[in-house]
C-alpha cells in the first residue's frame, strides 16, 4: 500500500521555540554591544557565547517545525521532525492507542507550550517519546512493547483507523 | 514612587501565573488548590514583624552582641541569624492548615503535598511584596528605575517556587503520622537554611560574593528532586480525578 502521511494539529509551538531563541540572541548581542561600546572588556565572553549557541539551537529546531509528520507504511509508523527526530514504530509492536491529557513533571526535557520532542517525563505516565504539537493536552499515546510514544495528528480518527486496518486490532 | 514597586507587581503577577499554571497542569484536579494561593500572602509580613524581628532584637538587647554580621561576629549569633528564618517560616507556612479550607486537603495520605505547594508559593509571593517594601525604604534605591531591579525579579521568582517546594515537603508528612511529619519538617528547615547560608557565610567572610547564590541554587535543585520523589509517592496513593481518556484499542 502507498504510505499515508498524517500532519500534526496546528499549534504555535514554533513561535514559542523561535521566540525564546530570538530573545536569547538579541539579549546576548545587546550585552556584547554595550560592553564593547563601554570598553569594559570581554572577560565574560563565554557565557554570552553560550547564550548565542543556545539561542541558535532553539531557532534551528523551530525552523523544522513545518516538517513534523506521521507516515504510515504497511508495517511501520514513522514519527518525523526534520532531520532531528525519526521514531520508527513497528505496527506489530503496538499494543494500544488512547488519547488523554498528561500531567506535567518538573524534570527537564524538550517540552514547551505547543511542542514536545524527544523523551519527555510526565507526572502520571512516566517517560514518553514525543513528536507532538502539544505538550500536555489531547496527546494520542501509542503503547508499544518498548514504551510509550506521544503524537497529535490533526486527523486522529483517520490515523487510528488506518493503523487498525493494517494491524487487524 | 520608587522603581521597585512596578517590578514587584510584575514579579507577583508572573509568580502567581506560574503557580496557578503549575498547580493546574501538575497536580490531580489542580484548580481546587488555587484558593490557597491567597492564604499565605500576609504570613511573611506577620512572621517578620511579630516574631523574627522582635526575637533577634531581644537577643541583641539582652546579650549586647553586635547586630551587624561580619568576620568578627560570634558563631552562635551567626547560627541564630541563619536558623531563625528556616525555623519560624517553615512553621508559619503550615499555619493555614488549621483552617478548614486548607485542612480538608489533608484528608488522605500524601494529599498535603499540593496544598503545601500552594501555601508555600503564596508565602513567597507575600514575601516578594514585603521585601519590595523594605527596598523602597532604603534611600539609595529611591531614584533607581524599575528595569534595574531585574535581579530582584529573577531571585524572587526562584524563591517563590523554593518556598512552595519546601512547604510541600513539610505538608506531605502531616497526614502520615508525627514521625514522618517531624522528619519532613526538618528536611524543609534544613534546605531553607542551606538556601540562606550563602549570604550569611559571605558576611562572615567565609565565601566570596560570587558564590553567594550557589547554596540557593543547590537548595532549589535538591528541593525539586525531593519534591519529585514525594510526588511519585502521592501519585501511587491518589486515585486519578477527571482525566478524560479515550481508549481506541
Amino acid at each position: 500500500m502507498t504510505p499515508i502521511v498524517f500532519k500534526p494539529r496546528p499549534s504555535s509551538g514554533w513561535l514559542t521555540l523561535g521566540g525564546i531563541g530570538f530573545v536569547l540572541l538579541v539579549y546576548s548581542v545587546a550585552i556584547l554591544a554595550s560592553s564593547i561600546s563601554a570598553n569594559t572588556g570581554l572577560g565574560f565572553l563565554w557565557p554570552i557565547l553560550l547564550m548565542v549557541g543556545i539561542g541558535a539551537v532553539f531557532i534551528f529546531i523551530a525552523a523544522w517545525f513545518p516538517t513534523m509528520r506521521y507516515v504510515l507504511y504497511d508495517d511501520t509508523l514513522e514519527l518525523i521532525y526534520g532531520p532531528l527526530l525519526r521514531y520508527k514504530i513497528p505496527l506489530a509492536e503496538i499494543r494500544g492507542m488512547r488519547r488523554r491529557d498528561l500531567r506535567m513533571s518538573l524534570l527537564s526535557s524538550m517540552r514547551l507550550p505547543g511542542l514536545a520532542l524527544f523523551e519527555v517525563t510526565y507526572g502520571d505516565v512516566g517517560k514518553v517519546k514525543m513528536c507532538s504539537t502539544a505538550a500536555l493536552k489531547g496527546i494520542l499515546l501509542i503503547e508499544t512493547e518498548h514504551g510509550l510514544y506521544g503524537i497529535t495528528p490533526a486527523d486522529e480518527e483517520g490515523l487510528v483507523a488506518a493503523v487498525r486496518a493494517r494491524t487487524g486490532k | 514612587m520608587t522603581g521597585i514597586y512596578p517590578m514587584a507587581a510584575l514579579t507577583m503577577l508572573i509568580g502567581a501565573a506560574c503557580a496557578m499554571a503549575y498547580l493546574a497542569t501538575g497536580s490531580n484536579g489542580g484548580r481546587k488548590y488555587w484558593p490557597l494561593l491567597l492564604l499565605g500572602l500576609p504570613l511573611s509580613f506577620l512572621v517578620n514583624r511579630l516574631v523574627k524581628g522582635p526575637l533577634i532584637q531581644a537577643v541583641i538587647t539582652s546579650t549586647g552582641v553586635s547586630p551587624s554580621l561580619n568576620a568578627d561576629s560570634l558563631l552562635w549569633f551567626a547560627l541564630l541569624v541563619l536558623m531563625t528564618a528556616p525555623f519560624f517560616e517553615e512553621l508559619v507556612k503550615l499555619l493555614p492548615f488549621v483552617l478548614p479550607v486548607a485542612r480538608r486537603h489533608l484528608a488522605q495520605p500524601w494529599s498535603g503535598l499540593w496544598a503545601g505547594l500552594a501555601l508555600g508559593m503564596s508565602f513567597g509571593l507575600g514575601e516578594a511584596a514585603y521585601i519590595a517594601y523594605g527596598i523602597s525604604q532604603a534611600p539609595e534605591y529611591q531614584s533607581m528605575p524599575s528595569h534595574l531591579f531585574t535581579g530582584y525579579l529573577f531571585e524572587r521568582l526562584m524563591v517563590v517556587f523554593l518556598h512552595g517546594f519546601l512547604t510541600a515537603i513539610a505538608a506531605a508528612g502531616l497526614a502520615l503520622g508525627w514521625r514522618r511529619a517531624i522528619f519532613n519538617l526538618l528536611v524543609a528547615m534544613g534546605l531553607h537554611a542551606l538556601a540562606n547560608s550563602g549570604i550569611v557565610l559571605n558576611h562572615l567572610g567565609w565565601i566570596p560574593l560570587a558564590w553567594v547564590q550557589a547554596p540557593l541554587l543547590l537548595a532549589i535543585l535538591v528541593a525539586v528532586l525531593y519534591f519529585e520523589h514525594l510526588r511519585r509517592r502521592e501519585l501511587a496513593h491518589t486515585p486519578s480525578e477527571d482525566v478524560p481518556e479515550k481508549v481506541y484499542f
